[in-house]
C-alpha cells in the first residue's frame, strides 16, 4: 500500500512540475488566443541565460532580474514583429508562427550561451524525506510550494489589479475591451512577459533537477495534454489536469507496465487527454464555444 | 480570444480550388522535369534530394486531404506513415512473393483503418482540441510498433533493414531505380487524390471544413465525410510511409516518425497552400532544400574556419524567421504566392480568368 | 486544376533548380578507382557527419574535436607517409534523414581525394547508411557501439564495431559484477536491473542480457525509460522495489544525469549503478552535481591529459591554435579522448593498408583491408604514444571488433579514477548469438557470405 502512495504522491508531484510549464500556455492562450509552442524553448532559453550568468559570477537574484528583462524584450519583439502582422488569423496560422518563433528562440540561446550542459544549482536540496511514511523528494515539496506561491501570485494579479482586470477584459472580448481604451498591444507584451516569468520559474526548477540542456525544450510535449484536459484557459484546471496527468502516467507506468509493456509513459498522457476529451470535450475547465450557423 | 475581429475557428485560409486543365502542354513539361534527372545521373540528388522531396510531398498531400480540404486538424500525421512502413515490411515479409507495389498498397490500406480508428473522436471533438487525438496517435504508434517485437521481426533493437528492392526482374536497387519507383508511385497517387477532391468527396469536405453544421442542413453526412477524409489521408501517409522506408532510407524505425516529422508535414502543408494539389510539391521543395541549401551557402561562404555549431544555429534562427515571414506575407501558400507572381509578372504569356478559378 | 501556362516557367524553375542541386553534389567527377594510380597532391579523405548542435552536441563536439584534433597532429608531422588527411563537415544535429544527406553529400571528396571511410557516431545514422556504404565500397566505422552482428565481417564486409560492440559491453559489466561479488558463481540468486534507453541502442542488448542472466542465475528486471528521459520517478521506485544489487544504467543524453539523481531521490546508492559505454562521459555526470560522488561507469579508454598522444596534440596543434574544440577544459575528458581514439585508429588501419598498396591515398576498398588486418599490440601502442589508452587489438575478417575488454571508473566529484584493470567479455559464448542474427539479416538481404578463411 504504502508503495503504491509513495507512486501516487510523487506522480502528482511530478505532475505539478508539468503544470507550471503548462500555466505560461494558459497566459498567453487567454491574452493572444494562441498556443504558443515557443514555451518550451523561451523555457530553455531562459535556463540557459540563468546558468550562463551565474557561472559567469553573477548572484543569483541579478542573473534572474536580468533574464526576466531579456524576456520582456523579446515578449515586445514578438507582439510588434509576428503577433500584429498576424492578427486575425487563423489558430493553425498562430500557432505555426509560434512554432517558427520556437526554432529562433534555441538557435538564439544556443548561440548566445553554447550547446554544453550546465549544471544548476539554486539552493534546493533533492534529499528523500519522511512524511507520513512515505518517501518524498524535498525538491518536489519545494517545486510544488513555488508552483503555489505562482499560482496565487497570478490570481491576485488577475483578480485583484487594474492590470489583471485589462487582461480579463482583452480575453473576454477584444473589441469591447478596446473600445474602452485597454491597448491591446500593452496587455499583449504583458501576457507575453508574465508567461516569460513562468518560463523562468519552470527552467530554473527544471534545469535543477535534470541539467540545463536542450531536452528542456521537449517538456512542451507533457504540457500539452495537460492543457488539453485542464482547459486552455484556466490556471486552476491546468494544476489539477497536472496532478491527474503526473499520478496517472506513474501509476500506468508501474501498475499496467508488466502487463502491456514498458513506455507506456511515453502515450498514457495523450491518450487520457483523448478520453477526457470525449467525455467534455472543451477541457476540464475550459470555456464551452457556441457553434452557429 | 484577442482578435479584433471574431474569426471562426473552424475556417482556414485555403487556395482557391482550380478545376480547369489543358493538358498536352504542362503534362509535357512536367515529364521533361521528371526525367531530367536521369540525364543528370547524380547520386546525390536522387538518394538525398529527390526521392525524399517526393515522399514528403506526397505526405504533405495526405495530410492536405484532411487539414486543407476537410478542415480536420491533425499532428500525427509521421505516426500513420510509420503504420505504412511497417505494414509494408510485414506484408512483405511475411507473404513471400507479393509484389512491392501490393504490398505498399497493403501498407496504406491498414494505415488507412488506423487513421479511420483514430479519426472516430472528431465525430465529438472539433476544432483545435482535435490534436489530442492524432497526437494521442503519434504517440501511442510508435510505442505499439517498438514494443512488439513481432513488428519487427524478433529484432532486438526494433530497427528493420527494407530487403532489396526488386518489381518482379527489375532490379531496383540503384538511386537510379528508387527515384524511378518512387516517382511511378507519387504520380499515381497524386493523380488518384486530385481526381478524388475535384469530384462530390471532395466537396463534400470542403463544405464540411467551411461550415459543417450548414453542410449538414444541405444533406451532407459530417461524420461519414470526416472519417473518409481521415481514411483517405491516412492511406496516401502509409504509402508514404512505405517509400520512405524502402526507396529512401532502407530502415524502418520508428523514431523517424516522431513528433518533428509530423511538423515537418504540416509545415509543408502551410507554406505550400492548404487546400491545393500542387501546393504540397511547393513546400516539400522548401522544406527539403532551404536547410541543404543554407548548408551549402555556409560551407561556402565561410568555409571549415566557423564553427559549425555556430553556422547551423544561425540557420535554426533564418529558418524560423522565414517561416513567420511567410506566414505574415503569404498566408495561402506559395502556390498562391507562385500563381500571384506569374499572373502579374508574366502577363505575356497569357491571360487568366478572374475571380475564383472554376 | 492548374493553369496551363504557369506549368511551364514552374517546371523550368524546378529544371533549373535540379540542374543547380546535382552540380553540389557532382563536385568530384574523377571516381575513387581512376584516381588512386595517379594521386599526386592529393591527399586521404574523411568525410565527418559531426554533430555538434541538438541534444547530443556535447558528446558530437567532443568527439569530433578529439577526431579532428588528432588528425592536425598527424599532418602536422607530415602525414601518413607522406600522405596528407583531408576532412569536411557536414551537421547532421544527430538526426537520421540529415545523416544521410551528408553521407550522400560528403562521400565523394571536392577535390578528387579518395574516401578513407565514415564515422557518424549514430546508431540511427549508422544503420541508415550501411547498405550504401557497402556498395559504395567505403568502410562504415561504429566504434563502441553499431549494430552488433556487424561484428561478423564475413557478413558485414563494410561495418566495424571497433574496439567493443553492444554484446560484449554487457558481458564485460556482468564479468565485473562477478569480480566484485566474489567471483561469477557467486552471482546466482542476485539481483541486477537494468535501466535502458527506449530506443533502438538501448534495446539492442535485451536479448543478450536474458542470456547471461540465465547463464549465471542472476534475476534480471529490464526496465525502459521513454526518450529523453527527463523524468524517471516511475522507473526508480520500481527498482527500489525490486531492491537489486546493482543497477546497469544503459543511458544517453540527459537520460544519465536525470537517473544519478533520482537514484538519489529513492534512495538507492550511487555507488552501485554502473552506467555502460555512453553513460560515461564528464557531461554525463556533471549535471547531476554532487549525487553523482562514486558512480561507477565502463570505459574503453580513460580520460586524462598523461598520455604521450595527448602531450603531442596539445604542443603540437593546440598550443598552436589549431585545436578544435570551442572550450579547451574540455581537453582530456571521455568523449574528446574517444575522438582521439577514434583517429588513431582510422589513421592505424590507412597506415596497414599502405604498406599492402603503397605509399599514397587510399581507396574505401583498400581501407577496409587495412581494418581488417590491424594488430595493435603493446609494442605499436608504444609507438603511438596510447599505452593505456587504446587496448590492444586485432581485427580480422571474421571478427570486426578486435578488442572486447573494458576498464571500470568511478567518479569523485570532480574527475574520473580507474578502479579495475581491462575486464573482458566473454567473446566465446556471444559469439554463437552474433553468428545467429548475422545469418538471419544475410538471409533477409539475400547475402552470400564471404569465405574468411580463404581470404588473407
Amino acid at each position: 500500500m504504502s508503495f503504491f502512495l509513495n507512486v501516487l504522491v510523487g506522480g502528482a508531484l511530478a505532475g505539478v512540475m508539468y503544470a507550471l510549464v503548462a500555466i505560461g500556455f494558459v497566459l498567453i492562450y487567454r491574452a493572444s488566443g494562441v498556443f504558443n509552442f515557443a514555451q518550451g524553448t523561451m523555457i530553455l532559453f531562459a535556463a540557459l541565460t540563468f546558468a550562463n550568468l551565474v557561472e559567469m559570477g553573477a548572484p543569483m537574484l541579478l542573473a534572474f532580474l536580468v533574464t526576466f528583462a531579456l524576456l520582456i524584450g523579446s515578449a515586445f519583439l514578438t507582439e510588434r514583429l509576428v503577433l500584429r502582422p498576424l492578427a486575425n488569423r487563423s489558430v493553425i496560422t498562430l500557432f505555426l508562427a509560434t512554432l517558427g518563433l520556437s526554432y529562433i528562440f534555441e538557435g538564439v540561446a544556443q548561440i548566445a550561451w553554447g550547446t554544453q550542459v550546465h549544471s544548476l544549482d539554486i539552493g534546493l536540496p533533492d534529499e528523500p524525506v519522511d512524511l507520513f511514511g512515505l518517501s518524498i523528494s524535498s525538491f518536489d515539496l519545494a517545486a510544488t510550494a513555488i508552483a503555489a506561491l505562482l499560482v496565487v501570485g497570478l490570481a491576485l494579479l488577475t483578480g485583484r489589479t487594474g492590470l489583471g482586470l485589462a487582461l480579463r477584459a482583452v480575453a473576454a472580448d477584444p473589441l469591447a475591451a478596446l473600445s474602452i481604451g485597454i491597448r491591446q498591444e500593452r496587455v499583449t507584451v504583458i501576457a507575453w512577459s508574465l508567461a516569460g516569468f513562468v518560463a523562468l520559474v519552470a527552467g530554473l526548477l527544471w534545469g535543477a533537477r535534470s541539467g540545463v540542456q536542450f531536452s528542456l525544450a521537449l517538456i512542451v510535449l507533457k504540457a500539452l495534454p495537460v492543457l488539453i484536459i485542464g482547459g486552455f484557459t484556466s490556471v486552476g484546471g491546468v494544476i489539477v489536469a497536472g496532478i491527474v496527468v503526473g499520478a496517472g502516467e506513474k501509476l500506468a507506468e508501474i501498475f499496467l507496465g508488466p502487463v502491456i509493456g514498458s513506455g507506456i509513459e511515453n502515450w498514457f498522457a495523450y491518450v487520457l487527454a483523448l478520453l477526457f476529451l470525449m467525455i467534455r470535450p472543451t477541457g476540464l475547465f475550459g470555456q464551452r464555444d457556441l457553434a452557429r450557423i | 480570444m484577442a482578435a479584433i475581429l471574431p474569426s471562426d475557428p473552424a475556417a482556414t485560409q485555403v487556395a482557391p480550388v482550380r478545376t480547369g486543365r489543358r493538358w498536352p502542354l504542362w503534362l509535357l513539361a512536367l515529364f521533361t522535369v521528371a526525367l531530367l534527372p536521369f540525364a543528370i545521373g547524380s547520386d546525390y540528388l536522387f538518394s538525398a534530394i529527390l526521392v525524399p522531396l517526393l515522399i514528403l510531398s506526397l505526405a504533405g498531400l495526405g495530410l492536405n486531404v484532411l487539414t486543407g480540404y476537410a478542415g480536420q486538424l491533425s499532428l500525427g500525421s509521421a505516426a500513420f506513415m510509420a503504420v505504412g512502413a511497417f505494414a509494408t515490411y510485414n506484408l512483405q515479409l511475411r507473404l513471400p512473393g507479393l509484389p512491392m507495389p501490393l504490398a505498399m498498397a497493403g501498407g496504406g490500406i491498414v494505415a488507412a483503418g488506423t487513421g479511420l480508428v483514430f479519426g472516430l473522436p472528431s465525430l465529438r471533438v472539433k476544432g483545435f482540441y482535435l490534436i489530442a487525438s492524432t497526437l494521442a496517435a503519434q504517440f501511442f504508434i510508435p510505442w505499439l510498433l517498438s514494443q512488439y517485437s513481432w513488428f519487427s521481426n524478433g529484432n532486438d533493437s526494433g530497427v528493420v533493414t527494407a530487403p532489396p528492392l526488386k518489381l518482379g526482374l527489375l532490379d531496383l536497387d540503384s538511386p537510379a531505380g528508387r527515384y524511378a519507383l518512387t516517382l511511378t508511385i507519387v504520380a499515381l497517387v497524386t493523380w488518384g487524390a486530385s481526381n478524388l477532391v475535384r469530384g462530390p468527396a471532395g466537396r463534400a469536405w470542403i463544405a464540411v471544413r467551411d461550415m459543417d453544421l450548414a453542410a449538414a442542413a444541405i444533406g451532407i453526412a459530417p461524420g461519414r465525410a470526416k472519417l473518409f477524409a481521415f481514411a483517405v489521408s491516412s492511406f496516401i501517409l502509409g504509402v508514404a510511409g512505405g517509400l520512405w522506408a524502402f526507396t529512401y532510407l532502407g530502415t524502418v524505425e520508428p523514431a523517424g516518425f516522431d513528433l518533428d516529422r509530423s511538423f515537418q508535414i504540416l509545415f509543408i502543408v502551410i507554406i505550400g497552400g492548404l487546400g491545393s494539389i500542387r501546393g504540397n510539391f511547393l513546400g516539400a521543395a522548401f522544406i527539403v532544400l532551404l536547410p541543404v541549401g543554407l548548408s551549402i551557402a555556409a560551407g561556402v561562404l565561410a568555409g571549415s574556419q566557423v564553427d559549425p555549431a555556430l553556422i547551423e544555429n544561425i540557420q535554426k534562427v533564418i529558418f524560423g524567421i522565414l517561416i513567420i515571414f511567410f506566414l505574415i506575407v503569404e498566408p495561402d501558400g506559395l502556390t498562391t504566392l507562385v500563381d500571384r507572381a506569374l499572373r502579374t509578372q508574366f502577363r505575356w504569356i497569357g491571360s487568366r480568368k478572374s475571380g475564383n478559378q472554376e | 486544376m492548374h493553369n496551363s501556362r504557369s506549368k511551364p516557367l514552374l517546371l523550368l524553375a524546378a529544371a533549373g533548380t535540379l540542374l543547380t542541386l546535382s552540380a553540389c553534389g557532382k563536385k568530384a567527377e574523377p571516381t575513387q578507382e581512376e584516381l588512386a594510380p595517379a594521386a599526386q597532391g592529393k591527399a586521404q579523405y574523411f568525410p565527418l557527419q559531426s554533430y555538434r548542435v541538438g541534444p547530443y552536441a556535447a558528446g558530437g563536439s567532443g568527439f569530433f574535436g578529439g577526431f579532428i584534433d588528432y588528425m592536425q597532429l598527424v599532418n602536422a608531422r607530415g602525414g601518413v607517409n607522406g600522405v596528407p588527411l583531408s576532412w569536411a563537415e557536414c551537421e547532421t544535429e544527430y538526426d537520421v534523414e540529415k545523416g544521410v544527406e551528408c553521407y550522400e553529400r560528403l562521400k565523394k571528396s571536392s577535390d578528387g581525394s579518395p574516401t578513407a571511410a565514415t564515422n557518424p557516431l549514430s546508431v540511427g545514422i549508422a544503420y541508415a547508411t550501411l547498405d550504401r556504404s557497402t556498395s559504395d565500397k567505403i568502410p562504415l566505422i561504429t566504434i563502441n557501439h553499431g549494430r552488433t552482428d556487424s561484428t561478423d565481417g564475413s557478413i558485414f564486409p563494410y561495418v566495424f564495431p571497433l574496439q567493443l560492440n553492444p554484446y560484449s559491453e554487457v558481458s564485460a559489466i556482468f564479468n565485473f559484477i562477478g569480480t566484485r561479488s566474489g567471483g561469477l558463481d557467486h552471482l546466482r540468486g542476485k539481483k541486477i536491473a537494468v535501466l535502458y534507453h527506449g530506443s533502438p541502442y538501448g534495446k539492442e542488448t535485451n536479448g543478450v542480457i536474458d542470456r547471461l542472466a540465465s547463464r549465471y542465475g542472476v534475476t534480471v528486471e529490464k526496465i525502459e525509460v521513454p526518450h529523453p528521459g527527463n523524468e524517471q520517478q516511475s522507473q526508480w521506485l520500481k527498482i527500489k522495489q525490486f531492491a537489486p544489487e546493482w543497477v546497469i544504467l544503459r543511458g544517453w543524453g540527459v537520460m544519465n544525469p536525470v537517473a544519478i539523481r533520482t537514484a538519489r531521490k529513492v534512495g538507492f546508492p550511487t555507488d552501485r549503478i554502473i552506467g555502460n559505454i555512453w553513460s560515461n562521459s564528464e557531461e554525463d555526470v556533471v549535471p547531476a552535481g554532487a549525487t553523482a560522488k562514486g558512480y561507477i561507469a565502463i570505459t574503453t579508454h580513460p580520460s586524462g591529459t598523461n598520455f604521450p598522444v595527448l602531450q603531442q596534440i596539445k604542443a603540437e596543434v593546440i598550443e598552436k591554435g589549431k585545436g578544435n574544440l570551442a572550450d579547451p577544459k574540455r581537453f582530456g575528458t571521455v568523449y574528446y579522448n574517444l575522438g582521439v581514439v577514434n583517429g588513431i585508429l582510422n589513421v592505424e588501419a590507412v597506415r596497414v593498408a599502405q604498406e599492402k598498396f603503397g605509399h599514397r591515398p587510399l581507396t574505401g576498398e583498400e581501407v577496409r583491408w587495412g581494418f581488417e588486418h590491424l594488430n595493435i599490440d603493446a609494442v605499436r601502442l608504444q609507438a603511438l604514444g596510447a599505452v593505456g589508452l587504446v587496448q590492444p587489438l586485432k581485427l580480422s575478417c571474421a571478427d570486426h571488433e578486435g578488442g572486447g575488454a573494458v576498464r571500470f571508473q568511478q567518479w569523485d566529484g570532480a574527475k574520473w579514477s580507474l578502479i579495475s584493470d581491462w575486464v573482458q567479455a566473454d567473446r566465446p559464448f556471444l559469439r554463437p548469438i552474433i553468428e545467429e542474427s548475422a545469418r538471419k539479416y544475410a538471409r533477409e538481404k539475400g547475402i552470400n557470405p564471404r569465405n574468411c578463411a580463404k581470404e588473407s
